[in-house]
This record gives structure tokens, C-alpha cells and sequence, in this order.
């Protein structure tokens, strides 16, 4: 007698046999390191980046792969790789990850004239580790119905008793607010940056929740009057047509506020601009296709690019005279903080503690 | 004295962290002979069945079949290797299988065409022919427990163990399954050993009868005498 | 007991159980390895606060959990009111929902901001913000509730017939009924439930993040990306295994005091009239609605809103890979979960390892991923083979997070199967794998069935893990909705999201026509 169960065996069986054969076929790409490609890690997950790689492909026939995940996530990656690491570009979205990831040796220093003209000195590793491609600043948007201009001039404003129950802002574990403490820090110092951001605490109109996004449409329906954002937010909040965002868009305007300490001092230290960080990339050190590393990074300095970051993702170009959007010029002019970018990674630590200390979420 | 089929002697047996359920239990049963367990529930009636089968190893003592040693001091040999049959309480037929394949299970290893004629015959024997190809749950009770017998018969076993075998029937459905299984036992002359708390069972089937408490057998006598006994004293539990 | 094959699958089972223990055991024993510089912070400014707030969080959201699981469960099983049959399976499909869309999507409806606050705020000047703690396990408790839903409907349907019978008889109203004989028969099924929503509760990042809520889990993100302290993350993971082992401790306790399912007779549901049934029929209505239909018709509007604007056709590569990898996943997981179900039930010795395999359930996909791939780059470095960016490595991590989902269908299953009929089998001479094979095996179809289906579900809203351990160009519908979410373009997630919903809800319709097979 033939038992009914053998079928139910072998459905168990083959699949078995099948599935290093299935995984190998799916793990292909990884393969193809002879021919003309280039492997790129990136936190940046814009419609805008995957439309310059399409372009990169075409204009040059060298097919990019990408894996976009965390930044912290890719640095561990990159950590397990070791050598092995099949990454050529890596590309994250805070100047602190970069220093990070040049401190442990995941970057490799490259010396190229184009890149070194098109990107500003600030704006790039001395040594050559990783180069910025746009800037994103964190400034100040508020109800022009509510507030005027002069009440914003620096960050310190913000904890004028004036914005009792007006601020709004997201909640502390992201970046950016991690980096404009940590900017702080390095032009003032800790204690200074503490008494900051219980100031902030103070002022806030509610608990620090949901995104950047969502305090712009908080001041458009009279929850607050100020909220501490990104620049590009607030220029993709513009250029939506949804109706939902209409009440928001009427009432916002921006201020660009100065770093200082004092909210009396009368005078403003010179150089000491709107906080700024950067999103950029270098070549990975074990990098396998390194020419081709560096012809993706002089692409994504390139006018064409800095005007698609511009244009298409709201950010501010790092080559100069590349113009911003329109929509955000229409605000005002950004004079950034010239603060060596490795600096903010030095003191996001730092940064995270006096966040903690002050109790903001 | 004839050479016994089975002999178990001194049979030690403790549950973790519990007291003694075997606290030496001796016993011998003859070829094709029945032998009937009575005794208290939790008398050790079930343990004992289990320590002959090789599903529990017993702390101290033997377990000797047809000369060979099955369980001592330094051999254990596992159950499926004993040559003995078991049918538990509540039977455990293989619910995705038909009386076929439940028949079939014990047979591995055997060449196709003598394994699909074993089962026939076995079939036949106990009369399910026509149930071939039903499952368990569509018999009656007294069916299944012609499955469960069969099932384990169609191995040829020396010794055949039953764990209240009668327990789950009507009483009309009981004394036809009684009877069936003493025939179909007799024809194959296969010993058995029969744990039941029920008198009537014990005096229709037993050769002899044994009494155990507390983890001992107290005594073993022919069936004949316990009748003659229990007749008198009709309402003494066992 | 002897066994032949016993150093051979002992050998086998120890060595998976070792690898899917590996990963996680780089996080327990970080304390010991890895240098924690920023600790004294942690402990001081860190984790008090966001022990607590994790505690509070999963109280209230078992708490709402039960709320809404339970009365559902008893109704649909033992009363009989208009719409019954209907609801008794539309209130598993919330489980098809992710955690971290529902949350975006009750956000964009109840938030600061929300749809709906805006016209109430308009209409009657009470603003409405559900972006609060107790808000998130309102919303929690919503997606998560058919984790208990579901076994409490098995437990009221199945076994419990003659006991209610026996209580009606000697004169139990349907109260006491409910509270002295339902309850404590149904509640090893309930807290298996709840143990289940507490875990995927303490797990969740995406959800927790959006609200401000300051979990554990949140921390150890805190420490790793912010204090830049991977040593202190890990540290924090000990915490949170700590707290979901007492956890574990806590439903096994549970479980014990109970007693077993005896019959299968379905119970026959006692009509309700008037108010009583119109009260039923509105609780069913309202739950069903506000879990279900209420996210699910905002995704969809979503969807279609911007459906004119995206290339419907760019999901499917990410369509078709959600589904390869969830089918891969769940396959490598149930054969791993059958081996360990196999090691148990022929106890092969292996027992302490095998239970202790399952923890990677309720570790942070990120946190299993920093161990996956420390063994990766290990293997690596000693015989060159790169894995990290291979599907291989995926379903690996996949099989570490998910064994405990696939492991415990098998578990109930294999317990019903009565011991005997393993002896039975063995007398007959049949060896343990044999008897595994040929007899647990096959009766064992329905529940294993179960679990490739909770896993591949699974599978299909994880994100984390997908994220850092996929290879070039690899999308999921889940990192599609996360990178759209992530630029805070929500309503352009629309699509993805929905199909997302979709896939999940096919393995969740199966899994309830197979638990009501078992119950009938």
C-alpha cells in the first residue's frame, strides 16, 4: 500500500532543494562586479535622486544599484561588510554620519578638481572624505498674521516669554534638531545649549509629535504660531495642491534666525548664520569601482543636479550660482552658518544629552 | 514447570519527585495464556503494561520474553524491537488513516504484495473486510476496537497488552468485543495480559487473575477461584 | 527513551536552534563585549523615562485590547444576532493592517491636524488630538485586538459547550456564565493572545516614533543614532528581553492554572431580541468600522487620489517581491519550526534550547539585524562567502524574528494529538521520525498551514529588517511606503499601502476559514 503521505513529504522536500538555487538567482546583482556599474548606500529616498541615477545611466551607460536605508543602519552594514563591502558611493543625510563614517575608516579621500570647484570649501572634507551636495537649513516658519519678521532674528528669540504655548516642533530624536543643538554647542557651549532647549521646552505649545510637515499645518490651524523646521518642507508644502494645505500656505512665512546665544546682545558675531547641514557622499573605502564612484559624485555636483535638488526637491544647491527655488527665495536669503560641518558630529552626543536634560520628547 | 512466555520480576518504577507506582512487581504469564490485572485505580495496573512495552524503563528489576532479556540491568531494548502488541485505552487509531493504512502502519519493510495480502488477512480475520477503506471516527465503537487489535495482531506479537480494552463500550457492544477478542486471541494463540477493574470482564476471559495494590501483585490464582470468591462477597470493589 | 537516530537529530536541531539563537546572543552578551561610553546617560536620563512610558503603553494597549477582543469573541460565538456570521470573520481583517500605516493614517484623520478634528474643531470648537500615549494604544489596541480576537473565539467555540450547558442546567445566567465558567476555561487562549499584542506593542518603532511616545524601543534608536552608542543600544535590548521574559513568565503562569478543552461540539448561539441584540449588533458595526473600514477607506482614498500621478505599474517588481520573499521566508521558517515541534514531541533533549529560540520575536527587527549581520561579516571574514545583501541573509533574519509566530500553531496542534498514539506507533515499530512523518505530520496540515500563512503575513509588514539586509534595488511595498512616508509625502504611500492591506488580508481570510474548520 502506497501511504497518502508521501506527497505531503515531498511538497516539504523540494522546495528545499530549490531554495539555495531560488536565493542565488535573486542575489545575481551582487555578481556583477566586472561590469559597469556602481553600488551606491543611501539614506536619501527622493523621487529627485532616482531620476539623476536614471540620468547617470543614460548620459554615461554605468547602471547604478542601490540600497537606501537608515543612515545608522548603513554604517553598520558597512561595519559587518568589512572589506567585502560591495559599496562604492556611500551618500547620507547629516554631516555628522559622514564624519562618523569617515572616523571608522568606511571612506576613502579623493582629490578631483571638479568636484573640489564645484563644491565649497566648507561644504567638504579638507582631507577629501566626503563632499555636500545640498544644504538643508533649519529655520523658523511662523503665522505672518501673528508674528513679525524682527521677533525672529536669532534662535534664542524663541525663548523670549513672548512664544509662551507657540512653539511647535517634532519630537527631539530627529536629526536635525539633534544637529542645531549640536551647532550650538560647538559656538557656545553645553551649558548654553542646555538653557536653550529648556527654553524651547517651555515655549512649546504641545508635546513634540509627528513630522515636520505636520507643525507647518499646526500653525494653519492656530495651534501655535512658530514652528522649528526644514527648509524643504516648507517648499514642498508650497508647491502642493491639496486643500487640505491651503489654510497652512496662507498663513506661513519664514524667518531665517541667526545663531546667538543672547537674545539681549546687541551685537551679531559675524559668520554666524542660519543653521545649516548638509546631505553629501564620498567614496567607499574597499569601493571596486572607484572611477566610477567619483563620475556619479562630479554628476551629482554638476549644474544639472544641483538645479534638479533645487527645483525638484526644495533643498538649497551648494554649487554657487546655482539659484534656489523660487518659492523659498520668495521667503527671504539664507546666509548659512559657516561652521565646520565635522563639528556637528563631534557634539551630537552631546547634543542628544542636553535634549534629555531639558525634557524635550 | 513449563518455561514461561514472559517474567517479570521485581519491577521498581517512580515518576519524577513521586512515590513508587512498581514497588517490586513479579509476575509470569504462560504461552497463549490470558492473564487478567485487577486492582484500586492507581494501583500501578497501567505502569506495569507500560514497563513490559518498553514506553517507560523501569528503575530496577527484568522483564525476560521467550529466554531473551527485554529490559535488566544492562540491556534495554526499545519497544518497537519486542515483538509485543499494546491497545490502549481510548485504542489512539491514526485519525488520517483508513483501517487499511492503520493495519498497514506496523508492516514497514515488508514487500509490497505480502504486505497488501498480511492486511487481508488480518482483515478478514477480524471480520472489517467490508470497512477497508473507512476511517476510524466512521465505525463504531466496537469496530474501532477491532482495528486497534488487529492493527497490532497483524505483527504476530508472542504477547498482546490491553489497557482497559473494554472500558469505552455498551454493555451489549462489551461482551460481543469480549467474546470476538478471546476468539481472535485463542485462533492466533497469543498470550495476553488484560488490566480491568470490571469482574465481569476478568471472569470472562481470564486463564488466571492477578490482584495488585500498591505496586505489588498480592496474589495470583486461577480464574475458577476468584469466581467461587467474588460470588460470595458480590460487593466487594476490587 | 532509546533512540536510534538520536545523536543525528539531536546534532541537527542543537545546531539550528544555535543559529537562530547566534544573532540575538551577540545582543544579550553585549554587556560583556561591546564598550557602552554614554551608559551613565542612559540610565540616568534615558531609561527611566522610557520605562515607563513603554510600561503604560502596553498596559493600556492589552487593556483596550481586551476590551474590544473579548466581549466580540463571546458574541460572535455564543449569542445569535442579525449580521453574526459576517462579523464573526470581519473582525479578524485588522490584522492584515501595519502597525506604523494605521498609526499615519489615524494621524491624518484624528490628529492636531486631522481631517476630522478640523471639521469638529469647526463645528463645536473641542480639538481633537488622538497623537497622544493613550491615543496610540487606542490605535494599537485597534490593528492589534484579532491577536486575541481570534484564539478567544476558538476557546469559546470549541470544548466549551458542555460546560456552559452544565452552568445554564444548574442555573448560571449568561453573566455568570461568562465571568465563572467562559473565562477561566478560555483564559490560557486570551493571554497567548495578549502576549502576542504586549510583544508586537514593545517591537513597534514606526508607530511609536510618529506619536512621540518614548519606548524602549525608541531609546535604544535614541542611543544608537543619536548618542552614537551601539553598545548602550544593545544594553537596552537586555532590558527589553528582561522585560518580555517576565512577560513569557507571566502567560505561562497564566496557562497553567487552567484547565483543557474537552469537547468539539459547537456551541449553538442563544438568540438575542430588542435592545440586546440591536446593543450587539451596533458594538459589532462600530468595532469593525473604526479598525477597519475607517483606515482602509482613508488609504484608499488616498490611493485613488494620486493613482493619476504615479505609474501604477512601478509597484509591481516591489509586488512581486514582497511575495517572494514572504513565501521564501515562511517556507524556510515552518520547516525550521516543524524540525523544533519534531525535537519536542520525540524529546530528543533539546528542549531548553528550542524554547529559548523563539525570543527573536520580540526583539527590534534593527536589533536582530545588528546580529545577523555581525554573523554575516563573521562567516565572511573566515571563508569568503558574502552573504549581506543575499536574499539568503533576509530569510535567515526573517526566520530569527518569526520562528516564535510559526512555532506556536504547531505547539497547540501537537498538543492535541494524544501521546498514545506516538506509543501506538512505536510499538508498531515505527522509529520517532517515521512516526513524526507519517503520523503528527499529516494531522498536524491545518496549523501548519496557520503558521506559514502568520509568517508570510508577517513578512509582508516588516520593515526593518527588509530595509538594512536587502540587495541592490530591491523594493518591498513595505520600503516603498516607508520611503514615502519618510518625506512626509503620506497620501502618495496611498497605493502601496493598499496593496499591502491587500496581500495581507488573503492570508488572513484563510486563517480564519482554518480556525473555524478546527472549531466545527
Amino acid at each position: 500500500m502506497k501511504p497518502q503521505f508521501s506527497t505531503f513529504a515531498a511538497m516539504i522536500k523540494k522546495p528545499l532543494l530549490f531554495l539555495p538555487l531560488f536565493a542565488l538567482a535573486c542575489s545575481a546583482p551582487n555578481k556583477d562586479n566586472m561590469e559597469d556599474v556602481v553600488n551606491v548606500y543611501t539614506h536619501r529616498h527622493y523621487e529627485t535622486d532616482k531620476a539623476l541615477f536614471a540620468l547617470f545611466e543614460k548620459e554615461s551607460g554605468i547602471k547604478v544599484n542601490v540600497v537606501m536605508a537608515d543612515d545608522d543602519e548603513l554604517l553598520s552594514r558597512l561595519d559587518a561588510e568589512g572589506a567585502n563591502s560591495p559599496a562604492d558611493v556611500i551618500i547620507t543625510a547629516d554631516a555628522g554620519r559622514l564624519g562618523l563614517a569617515e572616523q571608522r575608516g568606511f571612506l576613502k579621500p579623493i582629490h578631483d578638481s571638479t568636484l573640489e570647484a564645484n563644491v565649497p570649501a566648507h561644504l567638504r572634507d579638507p582631507e577629501g572624505n566626503w563632499f555636500g551636495f545640498t544644504m538643508r537649513a533649519r529655520v523658523v516658519a511662523y503665522d505672518k498674521n501673528k508674528v513679525a519678521p524682527e521677533e525672529l532674528m536669532t534662535y534664542a528669540d524663541l525663548c523670549s516669554p513672548r512664544f509662551k504655548g507657540q512653539i511647535l516642533v517634532r519630537p527631539s530624536e530627529h536629526v536635525y534638531n539633534q544637529s542645531l543643538v549640536a551647532a550650538m554647542i560647538a559656538h557656545f557651549g553645553i551649558d548654553s545649549a542646555t538653557s536653550w532647549c529648556k527654553g524651547i521646552v517651555a515655549n512649546m505649545a504641545r508635546d513634540p509629535k509627528g513630522s515636520d510637515t505636520d507643525q507647518l499645518l499646526a500653525i494653519g490651524e492656530g495651534l501655535g504660531s512658530v514652528a522649528i523646521v526644514n527648509s524643504y518642507y516648507i517648499g514642498k508644502l508650497m508647491k502642493s495642491d491639496d486643500p487640505a494645505r491651503q489654510k497652512a500656505k496662507n498663513a506661513i512665512a519664514v524667518a531665517f534666525p541667526l545663531m546667538q546665544n543672547d537674545r539681549e546682545g546687541e551685537v551679531l558675531t559675524p559668520g554666524i548664520g542660519t543653521h545649516v547641514n548638509i546631505s553629501g557622499g564620498g567614496v567607499a573605502a574597499h569601493a571596486k569601482h572607484e572611477a566610477n564612484a567619483i563620475a556619479l559624485l562630479r554628476f551629482l555636483s554638476s549644474d544639472a543636479s544641483q538645479a534638479a535638488f533645487a527645483d525638484g526637491n526644495m533643498e538649497y544647491p551648494v554649487k554657487p550660482g546655482i539659484p534656489a527655488a523660487a518659492v523659498l527665495q520668495g521667503f527671504g536669503r539664507l546666509i548659512p552658518d559657516t561652521l565646520d560641518l565635522s563639528e556637528l558630529g563631534r557634539h551630537n552626543a552631546e547634543a542628544v544629552k542636553a535634549l534629555d536634560a531639558a525634557g524635550w520628547r | 514447570m513449563i518455561k514461561p512466555l514472559l517474567s517479570v520480576h521485581d519491577l521498581h518504577f517512580a515518576h519524577v519527585r513521586g512515590q513508587e507506582v512498581l514497588a517490586g512487581t513479579s509476575v509470569e504469564v504462560q504461552e497463549a495464556e490470558v492473564l487478567v490485572v485487577v486492582g484500586p485505580s492507581g494501583c500501578g495496573k497501567s505502569t506495569l503494561l507500560r514497563c513490559i512495552a518498553g514506553l517507560e524503563k523501569p528503575s530496577r528489576g527484568s522483564v525476560t520474553m521467550a529466554g531473551n532479556a527485554l529490559t535488566d540491568a544492562r540491556s534495554f531494548i526499545p519497544p518497537e524491537a519486542r515483538g509485543i502488541g499494546f491497545v490502549f485505552q481510548g485504542l489512539a487509531l491514526f485519525p488520517h488513516l483508513t483501517v487499511k493504512g492503520n493495519i498497514a502502519f506496523g508492516l514497514n519493510g515488508l514487500p509490497a504484495s505480502e504486505r497488501t495480502q498480511r492486511v487481508r488477512d488480518e482483515l478478514r480475520s477480524v471480520g472489517l473486510v467490508d470497512l477497508a477503506d473507512r476511517y476510524p471516527h466512521e465505525l463504531s465503537g466496537g469496530q474501532q476496537q477491532r482495528v486497534a487489535i488487529a492493527r497490532s495482531l497483524v505483527r504476530r506479537p508472542k504477547l498482546m497488552l490491553m489497557d482497559e480494552p473494554f472500558s469505552d463500550l455498551d454493555p451489549k457492544t462489551r461482551s460481543e468485543v469480549r467474546t470476538e477478542v478471546m476468539r481472535i486471541l485463542r485462533a492466533n494463540k497469543t498470550a495476553a495480559i488484560i488490566v480491568t477493574h470490571d469482574r465481569e470482564d476478568a471472569f470472562h476471559v481470564a486463564d488466571r487473575i492477578a490482584e495488585m495494590d500498591h505496586g505489588r501483585i498480592v496474589r495470583v490464582a486461577p480464574a475458577s477461584e476468584f469466581r467461587s470468591e467474588w460470588t460470595q462477597h458480590p460487593f466487594q470493589e476490587v | 527513551m532509546h533512540l536510534p537516530q538520536n545523536f543525528r537529530s539531536r546534532s541537527i536541531i542543537g545546531g539550528l536552534a544555535v543559529l537562530m539563537l547566534l544573532p540575538l546572543v551577540v545582543v544579550i552578551t553585549s554587556p560583556f563585549h561591546a564598550s557602552a561610553p554614554e551608559w551613565d546617560h542612559v540610565m540616568r536620563d534615558i531609561l527611566p523615562s522610557h520605562l515607563l512610558e513603554t510600561l503604560r503603553l502596553v498596559g493600556l494597549t492589552v487593556l483596550l485590547a481586551l476590551l474590544f477582543a473579548i466581549p466580540s469573541a463571546w458574541m460572535v460565538s455564543t449569542l445569535d444576532f442579525p449580521g453574526r456570521r459576517l462579523f464573526r470573520w470581519a473582525l479578524v481583517l485588522p490584522l492584515a493592517l501595519p502597525t506604523y500605516i494605521c498609526a499615519i493614517t489615524f494621524g491624518s484623520l484624528l490628529g492636531p491636524t486631522g481631517a476630522f478634528s478640523r471639521a469638529i474643531s469647526a463645528n463645536t470648537g473641542i480639538h481633537i488630538d488622538i497623537m497622544t500615549w493613550p491615543g496610540l494604544s487606542l490605535v494599537l489596541a485597534l490593528a492589534l485586538f484579532p491577536y486575541i480576537y481570534l484564539p478567544a473565539r476558538v476557546a469559546f467555540s470549541a470544548g466549551m459547550s458542555p460546560h456552559l450547558d452544565a452552568a445554564r442546567m444548574l442555573g448560571g445566567g449568561a453573566w455568570k456564565r461568562f465571568f465563572r465558567v467562559a473565562m477561566p476555561l478560555a483564559r490560557p487562549a486570551i493571554a497567548g493572545g495578549a502576549l502576542l499584542v504586549a510583544m508586537e506593542t514593545l517591537n513597534d518603532y514606526g508607530a511609536v516614533k510618529y506619536y512621540g511616545v518614548r519606548t524602549l524601543t525608541a531609546g535604544i534608536f535614541r542611543s544608537w543614532g543619536g548618542l552614537y552608542d551601539v553598545g548602550s543600544a544593545l544594553r537596552l535590548s537586555g532590558v527589553l528581553l528582561l522585560l518580555v521574559i517576565s512577560l513569557i513568565t507571566l502567560e505561562r503562569s497564566v496557562r497553567r492554572r487552567a484547565g483543557q478543552e474537552s469537547s468539539h461540539r459547537p456551541v449553538t448561539g442563544a438568540p438575542l431580541y430588542g435592545w440586546k441584540s440591536a446593543a450587539a449588533v451596533i458594538w459589532c458595526i462600530v468595532l469593525f468600522a473604526v479598525a477597519f473600514l475607517l483606515p482602509v477607506a482613508s488609504i484608499a482614498l488616498d490611493a485613488f487620489r494620486t493613482m493619476k500621478d504615479l505609474r501604477f505599474l512601478q509597484f509591481l517588481p516591489a509586488l512581486g517581491n514582497t511575495l517572494l520573499i514572504g513565501l521564501l521566508a515562511a517556507l524556510a521558517t515552518i520547516l525550521i519550526a516543524v524540525a523544533f515541534a519534531f525535537a519536542e514531541r520525540s524529546s530528543t533533549g533539546t528542549n531548553r534550547l528550542t524554547n529559548w529560540a523563539s525570543i527573536g520575536y520580540v526583539v527590534p527587527g534593527a536589533v536582530i539585524a545588528i546580529g545577523v549581520m555581525a554573523f554575516a561579516g563573521w562567516l565572511t571574514h573566515v571563508t569568503g562567502i558574502v552573504i549581506i545583501g543575499s536574499i539568503v541573509l533576509m530569510v535567515y533574519a526573517f526566520s530569527v524574528r518569526f520562528l516564535a509566530l510559526a512555532s506556536q500553531p504547531l505547539r497547540a496542534g501537537l498538543k492535541q494529538q494524544p501521546k498514545a498514539m506516538d506509543e501506538a506507533a512505536h510499538l508498531l515499530g515505527s522509529s520517532p521520525w517515521r512516526t513524526f512523518r507519517q503520523v503528527n505530520l499529516p494531522l498536524l496540515r491545518p496549523a501548519i498551514i496557520a503558521a506559514a500563512l502568520l509568517v508570510l503575513m508577517e513578512v509582508v509588514k516588516e520593515l526593518p529588517l527588509t530595509l538594512i539586509l536587502r540587495p541592490f534595488n530591491f523594493d518591498t511595498l513595505s520600503t516603498k511606503v516607508f520611503e514615502l512616508a519618510r518625506i512626509e509625502q503620506w497620501p502618495d504611500a496611498g497605493v502601496p499601502a493598499l496593496l499591502i492591506v491587500l496581500c495581507g488580508l488573503f492570508p488572513v481570510l484563510v486563517l480564519d476559514r482554518l480556525l473555524e474548520r478546527r472549531t466545527r
